[in-house]
């Protein structure tokens, strides 16, 4: 896939992270927003903010560096790569919490294999793109913040079951959904642009 | 055995009442009455506490109460109680009217202490010898101390005659009648316990004597409550109500029993006159079951659902008489361990024969919302053990009024009013509850099989449906499908992308 594609593809994986951040603004909670319902605390206010705000900050820096004609550059991806090792931590540190305290039934197992998946999705979607220049590796950062949401819309679907959700999960769910498919699109086995070895010309 | 007589003074208006535990004498040619008794007996092994709450009406001139008891009772048996007590416990028991609406309920608790004020010290009286006449009555006085405003004196009587000659003596006026119904008392060995009311001591609040509830203990194999003495001045029917608190619920041995209907729904005109109703089918169960003492409540003491108020607490029970009654390798009374159990009972003269005896009981369930069933009238006894929930609950149903905004709504989901708590309202004060009305059809919106009473169905709802657009896409299948579409949507569209580009 050659780098435009990529760019492409990241421009929209923003496009569903700018819907998932509006959701935030949405109602969640009654008729307050995830913000609101927090009760200001700062423990919850920081989870919140970056939990919805990395995703408004990954695709202002898609936005604009696309606008510009330029690829996001190594900081941009350093910066965001290392609060995705954060959420993968807290959630091996939630599920080490939860297997100490907690009899094994089919709801741990469960836990721990979304956990584990998450995190194996994630390490595999950053690893690639370390490998990689460009779009590349900036579309495989964007796709590998995507199983963090995944885990967390499942965790919310199976506490919700089969009511109505709110106008801010609605949101969140679908502009989760809506992430899947490309994040599939973009860490499909493929050949690396810049990684690869030069193909030679059958001239 | 305990006795616990009720002789009012000679001129006592027969009314409707509540029958008093005890009765009353006054030193003059006074009228006095008692219009509200409350009585509690709490039930360890052989020891039985007994605390009860008169209230007076008379001149405030020095009188006294009567009441038979199995032993001599000395100084440290008897205490004064707060007021309190007697009111959670009326309230947590009494009958409720428990409202519904279609939506959420919640309630608190606090603790009750000895009230130091009413418990302080009072000093010992020295044994008084008997006046000689009293000796040649027959009658002994065992013992004599003083508790609060109350100065106590035991007698034992060799014969009615002779106790009822003393009391006259004692310038006290006895209702004709009396020696008769003490007859078999003293026959029996009981002793009498009388109380002097020092008037200098008691607070009248519209010529109404403030008294503090009096508790003493004794142990006596046989649980009883006699209650004949008490309509010894009364033509009229009287109200009983005994409180029972014990590891086990309770029913009288030598009368029927009966639970109250329950679960019973009622129309907006039952609420407005629901001491007016609950008087109605108080006496309407009666009539079915003769002589039957109604079962209004037997429930966990710490416990109650939905509580018209706090329910009872360690220190309440400290007071009712856990403080004194334990039984050697049983842990102590507290309300978790306790069942409270209320019975109810209204008779006259004629059909009274025998004082009310208890027995132990099995658990009794019933008066609870069924969610899913259908809310069942009748208590049901629980054969393999566990604990009583039974209580008299009638219900007020308020129907959803507002559209229905949704494309899968779920009716008949009951809870507390729209953003506010409902307590439930409870029958109080059922001896003057409104009688003689009994407008069942009106007050019922479901028939009642059991005592042959035919309710009026609520009419049925319109229920008005407006369902907005969005509401149609509001299901957890939209947001999923619609975003996985567009996820697809966008793939498509790159892979069409990636395929043309060169």
């Amino acid at each position: 896939m050659t780098e435009a594609r990529y760019r492409d593809a990241s421009l929209a994986l923003s496009l569903a992270f700018l819907g998932l951040f509006s959701s935030s603004g949405l109602p969640w909670f009654g008729r307050r927003s995830a913000l609101e319902g927090l009760d200001n605390r700062p423990g919850n206010i920081a989870l919140v903010v970056l939990h919805f705000g990395m995703p408004l900050v990954a695709a202002a820096i898609t936005l604009s560096r696309s606008i510009r004609g330029r690829d996001p550059q190594r900081p941009s991806f350093l910066l965001l790569t290392f609060q995705e090792l954060l959420k993968a931590f807290a959630g091996l540190f939630a599920l080490f919490a939860l297997t100490r305290r907690f009899s094994f039934g089919t709801e741990q197992i469960i836990a721990v294999s979304a956990v584990l998946s998450m995190v194996s999705l994630q390490a595999f979607a950053l690893i690639r793109g370390s490998r990689r220049e460009g779009w590349a590796r900036w579309a495989h950062l964007l796709a590998a913040m995507v199983p963090w949401h995944l885990l967390v819309a499942g965790a919310l679907l199976i506490e919700h079951g089969s009511k109505h959700p709110l106008p801010g999960p609605w949101a969140y769910f679908f502009s989760v959904t809506a992430l899947l498919p490309l994040m599939i699109w973009v860490l499909w086995p493929r050949r690396s642009p810049t990684l690869s070895p030069p193909q030679e010309s059958k001239i | 055995m305990v006795a616990l007589g009720a002789l009012a003074m000679g001129s006592l208006v027969a009314t409707d009442a509540d029958a008093f535990c005890g009765f009353y004498v006054g030193g003059a040619e006074a009228r006095l009455f008692n219009n509200a008794t409350q009585v509690v007996l709490m039930r360890e092994g052989a020891r039985t506490a007994l605390s009860m709450q008169n209230n007076y009406q008379g001149p405030p001139s020095r009188f006294a109460m009567v009441i038979p008891v199995p032993v001599v009772l000395q100084k440290e048996n008897v205490k004064t109680l707060p007021k309190a007590v007697f009111e959670r416990i009326d309230q947590l028991s009494a009958p409720r009217l428990v409202e519904y609406w279609e939506q959420d309920p919640c309630p608190p608790e606090h603790d009750v202490d000895l009230d130091p004020r009413i418990l302080r010290k009072s000093e010992a009286v020295a044994a008084m010898a008997p006046a000689p006449a009293a000796a040649d009555m027959g009658v002994k006085v065992e013992a004599k101390f003083e508790v609060g405003e109350y100065e106590i004196v035991i007698l034992s009587a060799e014969n009615s005659m002779g106790l009822d000659g003393w009391l006259r003596q004692e310038k006290y006026n006895i209702p004709e009648g009396a020696e008769p119904v003490l007859k078999p008392y003293v026959q029996a060995g009981m002793k009498f316990f009388v109380a002097r009311v020092d008037v200098e001591k008691v607070r009248f609040v519209d010529g109404q004597a403030t008294l503090s509830p009096l508790r003493f203990h004794y142990e006596d194999d046989r649980f009883s409550l006699p209650v004949r003495l008490g309509l010894l001045n009364s033509s009229g029917t009287q109200d009983l109500i005994v409180q029972i608190l014990a590891r086990d619920r309770y029913e009288v041995a030598n009368y029927g029993n009966v639970p109250i209907p329950t679960n019973l729904e009622l129309t907006a005109r039952g609420k407005e006159d629901f001491g007016a109703f609950y008087a109605a089918l108080f006496d309407r169960t009666v009539e079915k079951n003769p002589n039957a003492v109604i079962t209004e409540y037997a429930w966990d003491a710490s416990t109650c659902d939905p509580c018209p108020g706090p329910s009872l607490q360690p220190g309440d029970l400290k007071l009712l008489g856990a403080d004194v009654l334990s039984s050697p390798g049983a842990a102590p009374l507290q309300p978790w361990n306790v069942t409270l159990t209320r019975l109810h009972t209204r008779y006259r003269k004629e059909s009274l024969g025998e004082d009310l005896i208890f027995r132990k009981a099995p658990p009794l369930s019933g008066g609870n919302e069924s969610h899913g069933g259908k809310n069942a009238q009748e208590a049901s006894v629980l054969q393999n053990g566990g604990r009583s929930t039974f209580q008299g609950r009638y219900i007020l149903r308020h129907p959803w009024q507002g559209p229905i905004t949704c494309t899968d709504p779920k009716l008949g989901r009951w809870g507390g009013p729209p953003g506010g708590i409902h307590r439930p309202t409870v029958a109080r004060d059922l001896a003057s509850a409104p009688r003689g009305k009994s407008d069942f059809p009106a007050w019922l919106a479901a028939d009642v099989p059991a005592l042959a009473l035919q309710g009026t169905p609520p009419p049925s709802i319109q229920r008005v449906v407006q369902i907005p657009l969005s509401a149609r896409f509001r299901g957890t299948p939209w947001p999923l499908g619609l975003g996985l579409f567009l996820g697809l949507s966008a793939v498509g569209l790159l892979a069409w992308r990636a395929r043309r580009s060169p």
